[in-house]
């Protein structure tokens, strides 16, 4: 208690509450005691031993911790602190050495970074001094673990690259695939119990090696393509050339010559049939036989294509001539044949024999009479094909096609008095007349014309089978062809071997126009384009193509078209869209012309009483 | 220069070739063989299979594996080409024609890849 501390304690204050006692009160000496007793205490706990069952009074303890520190004073007499001291440097003596620990280095470190601590000078002196504070620095370090590395490496997964090019095509090629799987699956879902019983289809190999018969169809287009090169200029020709010198030479018209066809296991054959395929217009089938009597020996049925004129696609080689042939229209691949020895046949193209599909032969078998001329007919109500053939024993039959089988009905006989069958047999034989040709009308599929070696025409129907519906005091020997006209139903041309050709309208007796050619006919065609155009070929090699609306007397074409003058033109067919005409022989060629502008003109359509129809 | 031309599926020819083996129609493709090679304008014909190797040629061996190969991936492309245009459409033949100096033309038929190498 300093008395210059400032606070004023002259004077004494009281205050009001204090204890008030009296002098000897306050002279009294009271003892106080301090124990180490702890009067806050409790002296009453008791807890229950289970060990022995009881409650037992617990001791507590009397000590109460007012402040807790933890240094790092070492006290200086302890065993602890003389070694701690003894390694400072601040005693001298024998203290048991113990193993000394990390942090015991450490110190010996750090006095050695303090150059001008004490103890070294102590050492030096040999007197050691402490400093101010005795620091020791303790430090541990944990054991550091060597650090290790393990790696795991897996194998590699298997790798290949890939790649491809996703085009338009080989995006439809994915559809398509998977539509057809699952229409597979859909299949044998269905088809699941029938399958077992089928057994494998056994593929028979020819010998070779590699077969290359499915190369049949690129071998065939390869031919024509090379073909086409060889020929090429006779290609464009009939593509695109058009006559200009036409225009200068008034009325008439040439052929340009383009492929002849020439086949050589037919020769020694004539052409004795020729007919264009409605469906394939290139392909053109010709019959060969031969017209001499004496001369019969086996023929030919050889189907061309324009494509290629260096070999045929199709031959059947025949027993007997060809007289006659006519394709189906709308049954493109049968083509029916009459024969020499009056037999006929169908024959199928689809199929890859040689024979016919059926053969058919006349009843009365005893004489040879040849067919002169087949045509197809519309299919009867059983869907059977049917044809007709008119033969020189003077009968017009109808063959029917039945399953393979061919049967035939006779039509119509043919007598010079107007065919009657009340007629007995012996007499029938004188009237009869052969029939030579044969041709349909192209609206009325009823009604056809026949021509006979008498020279009449008769125009009768299927349905009449007694009669004749008409007569024609025709021609003075054998007519050889009858033709209705494409478009004028009352129209036909008829040729024979009188050297005339005559145009008849059937409601007249007389012919409309006549014409004489000064030398045998073979043939007479009319053109499919225009109803007042035909063709007609003669024995001397020369094609006369006539247009009625331009010149009635004279062709407006005459054309010398063989090179042999010994050559006789046997027949000439119109091709139906390409203005070319193919023109047979009886040396067994076939040539084809292409017809130049003026003989191409459709006429016009006018109002006269002979009705058009274009 | 050379020309080239693509035929597709669109022309069809009319003969239908069923898928039997036949001897006649082994025959038959034999006899149209022989008649290309015998035309004097045609120098040889290759007949391919459709890995690329060649089946039979009249070519010496050399010359034909030349064309072969060269042909086979100029026929991958054209096929490619008609795809494009038409999934459904494909090469049907092929037709080159060098004019130069030399006139030359090969044709190949893509089916089996044919090629028949023709000089004008």
């Amino acid at each position: 208690m300093d008395k210059g501390d400032g606070l004023d304690r002259g004077k004494k204050s009281k205050p009001s509450d204090q204890l008030k006692l009296t002098e000897a009160e306050l002279k009294e000496n009271i003892t106080k005691v301090l124990n180490t007793h702890n009067p806050h205490a409790p002296q009453n706990i008791v807890r229950f031993n289970y060990k022995e069952g009881v409650y037992q009074r617990v001791s507590v303890d009397h000590t109460a911790i007012l402040f807790e520190m933890e240094s790092n004073i070492v006290y200086q007499d302890s065993e602890e602190g003389r070694r701690l001291m003894l390694k400072q440097g601040l005693i001298k003596g024998d203290v048991a050495a113990t193993p000394v620990e990390d942090g015991g280095e450490v110190e010996e470190a750090e006095e050695e970074d303090r150059p001008d601590s004490v103890a070294s000078k102590a050492d030096k002196k040999g007197v050691k001094l402490g400093n101010f504070f005795h620091f020791t620095d303790r430090a541990t370090q944990t054991l550091n673990n060597p650090p290790r590395q393990i790696n795991c490496q897996t194998a590699p997964p298997p790798r290949s690259i890939f790649s491809a090019t996703a085009n338009q095509w080989q995006i439809y090629d994915a559809y398509c695939e998977e539509l057809q799987k699952q229409e597979k699956q859909k299949a044998t879902l269905l088809k699941k119990e029938t399958d077992k019983s089928k057994k494998g289809v056994l593929v028979t190999e020819t010998q070779v090696l590699f077969s290359i018969s499915p190369l049949a169809k690129e071998t065939k287009i390869l031919e024509r393509m090379v073909h086409q090169n060889t020929f090429d200029e006779i290609a464009q020709d009939f593509k695109y050339f058009e006559d200009p010198s036409d225009k200068f030479r008034g009325q008439e018209g040439t052929l340009l010559p383009l492929w002849t066809f020439q086949h050589e296991e037919t020769r020694g054959l004539s052409v004795t049939a020729l007919c264009w395929n409605s469906k394939y217009q290139d392909l053109f089938a010709v019959g060969m036989g031969s017209y001499d009597f004496c001369k019969q020996g086996r023929g030919m049925i050889v189907f061309y294509s324009l494509k290629n004129s260096s070999f045929p696609e199709y031959v059947f080689p025949t027993t007997s001539g060809v007289q006659c042939l006519d394709i189906h229209p709308q049954h493109f691949y049968l083509t029916v044949v009459g024969f020499y020895d009056g037999c006929v046949a169908v024959y199928n193209l689809k199929k890859k024999s040689l024979e016919p599909v059926c053969k058919g032969t006349p009843k009365t078998s005893l004489l040879t009479n040849p067919v002169w001329q087949v045509r197809w007919q519309n299919d009867d109500i059983d869907n059977n094909h049917n044809f007709f053939s008119v033969s020189a024993d003077s009968r017009v039959v109808s063959w029917t096609l039945i399953k393979h089988e061919l049967i035939s009905t006779e039509t119509i006989r043919l007598s010079v008095n107007g065919g009657l069958s009340n007629v007995p047999d012996d007499e029938q034989l004188v009237n009869i007349s052969g029939g030579t040709s044969l041709d349909f009308h192209k609206q009325t599929d009823h009604l056809f014309l026949v021509g006979t070696e008498q020279g009449k025409i008769h125009k009768c129907s299927i349905h009449y089978s007694s009669k004749f519906l008409k007569t024609y005091n025709a021609h003075n020997s054998a007519v050889y062809t009858v033709k209705w006209n494409h478009f004028h139903p009352r129209v036909f041309i008829s040729c024979s071997a009188d050297w005339t050709v005559k145009i008849w309208d059937d409601t007249i007796k007389v012919p409309v126009f006549t014409f004489d050619l000064m030398s045998a006919i073979g043939d007479v065609a009319w053109a499919p384009y225009s109803s007042t155009i035909f063709a007609a070929v003669t024995i001397d090699g020369i094609v006369r193509v006539f247009d009625l609306s331009i010149n009635k007397y004279e062709a407006i074409c005459q054309q010398l078209v063989v090179a042999k003058k010994k050559t006789k033109l046997t027949h000439i067919e119109f091709n139906p869209v390409h203005p070319v005409i193919i023109v047979g022989d009886d040396q067994g060629l076939v040539s084809s012309f292409k017809l130049s502008p003026n003989l191409r003109k459709t006429p016009k359509v006018r109002k006269s009483p002979w009705h058009y129809h274009v | 220069m050379v020309r080239i031309k693509l035929f597709n599926r669109s022309h069809v020819g009319f003969i239908s070739v069923k898928k039997n083996v036949t001897f006649v129609q082994q025959a038959e493709v034999e006899d149209t063989l022989k008649r290309i090679e015998a035309r004097e304008d045609v120098v040889g014909i290759i007949i391919v299979n459709l890995d690329g190797v060649y089946l039979r040629s009249t070519l010496d061996d050399a010359l034909t594996a030349q064309y072969t190969k060269h042909l086979d991936r100029l026929t991958v492309m054209a096929r490619s080409v008609v795809r494009n245009i038409d999934p459904e459409d494909d090469l049907t033949s092929l037709r080159l024609r060098i004019e130069k100096n030399d006139k030359h033309e090969i044709m190949v038929e893509v089916q089996y890849v044919f090629i028949i190498v023709r000089c004008v």
